[in-house]
């Protein structure tokens, strides 16, 4: 095998504020920050039930449009924002299960945003299983305690998109 | 963490994330953890913008931060080299923790992917390794960034494709040392059980 020409690649130590200041004496621990954090996470719990609610109201506003025959371009993007924003929050707060739904709803969104065809049907059911799970009697319950609406919600998923969920 | 422990006081931290509450809510968590100085924006130009004119020490950015992504504005940093923010320790949270992802943000010059939903520990323990971590930075022409090989740790005796790796001496082609029958029979004796 000949010899590849070794790139010229310049190496170099770098320090930051960050790394100097973790090296300095003091500070708390990792199990007093991470209570503290959470404490603090806690106290946004009433206004995220304000924002579950809007977030899910723009959700259903936008699959709407699509009922009423608006073409992909007016309703999918934003869809997509509100379900992925849906996704990121959700398990943070404690509602896994608005996690798992947004997430299988938002696969659903790229596969049609790939070209692939809007089963209205499907995106209306998620839609309707994110209403449900958003309600506070599903608030605290996680995905293994609710086998069976899961593994219908991963059924759904998998006939649409062909691949396993 | 034997080394230290995370200390946020006093450090420019900016969250470039669009959704206003998962911003807060990272802006509590660092908060939680002792930071005091946070900084806010919604965009990709918004982020250069507050850069221009300011030293951070730790930036955490959506990777799909309008509108052209967490990855962009990474490379954007690294690519700067005007920019006081240069080395700044880059995370990128991802819906997805997908290899292309992964990959990409890694490409870009990110420290580290962070998945969200996130929960305060797995932010916090993505903040340490970084801090008590430090990894050498790599400028190579086409990329800046953190060495990208902080998993595995170069090859063994420091053989590499690094002018600074030790150089790899490989003997003369000299012909095939085994026939193929007596490949074949090490193999079965392999499968076999003896010697």
């Amino acid at each position: 095998m000949a010899n590849a020409p070794i790139p010229k690649a310049r190496v170099f130590h770098v320090e930051t504020q960050l790394h100097m200041q973790a090296r300095a004496s003091g500070g708390v621990s990792r199990a007093q920050a991470v209570k503290a954090a959470s404490m603090e996470v806690d106290k946004l719990k009433p206004a995220f039930d304000e924002w579950l609610g809007q977030e899910i109201a723009f959700l259903v506003e936008a699959v709407e449009r699509a009922k009423q025959g608006a073409p992909c371009g007016d309703w999918l993007d934003v869809a997509m924002i509100h379900c992925r924003q849906l996704h990121d929050v959700g398990g943070t707060m404690g509602c896994e299960l608005v996690t798992l739904v947004a997430d299988l709803l938002y696969k659903t969104f790229e596969g049609v945003a790939g070209g692939a065809e809007c089963r209205l049907d499907t995106i209306v059911c998620y839609v309707d299983a994110l209403q449900l799970v958003s309600k506070d009697d599903y608030r605290a319950i996680g995905p293994d305690q609710t086998p069976d609406l899961v593994a219908g919600l991963r059924k759904m998923a998998e006939h649409v998109n062909g691949v396993a969920m | 963490m034997t080394r230290g422990s995370l200390k946020l006081y006093d450090l420019h931290i900016v969250i470039a994330e669009a959704n206003g509450f998962q911003s807060t809510l990272v802006q509590s968590m660092l908060r939680g953890f002792g930071a005091n100085i946070i900084h806010e924006t919604r965009s990709v130009a918004a982020t250069m913008h507050l850069l221009r004119d300011r030293r951070i020490d730790i930036l955490i950015c959506d990777a799909k931060l309008p509108t052209e992504g967490g990855f962009e504005l990474t490379r954007r940093i690294r690519r700067d080299v005007e920019s006081p923010n240069r080395i700044v320790p880059v995370f990128v949270m991802a819906s997805d923790t997908r290899e292309v992802t992964v990959n990409a943000a890694r490409d870009a010059g990110a420290n580290m992917v962070i998945a969200k939903p996130m929960s305060p520990s797995a932010l916090y323990d993505r903040l340490s390794w970084v801090a008590l971590r430090p990894r050498q930075f790599v400028d190579s022409g086409s990329y800046f960034g953190p060495d990208r090989r902080f998993k595995i740790e170069g090859y063994p005796n420091g053989v590499g494709r690094r002018s600074t790796d030790t150089p790899l001496e490989v003997a003369d082609d000299a012909g095939p040392a085994l026939e193929q029958t007596d490949i074949d029979s090490l193999f079965k004796a392999a499968r076999e059980g003896r010697d």
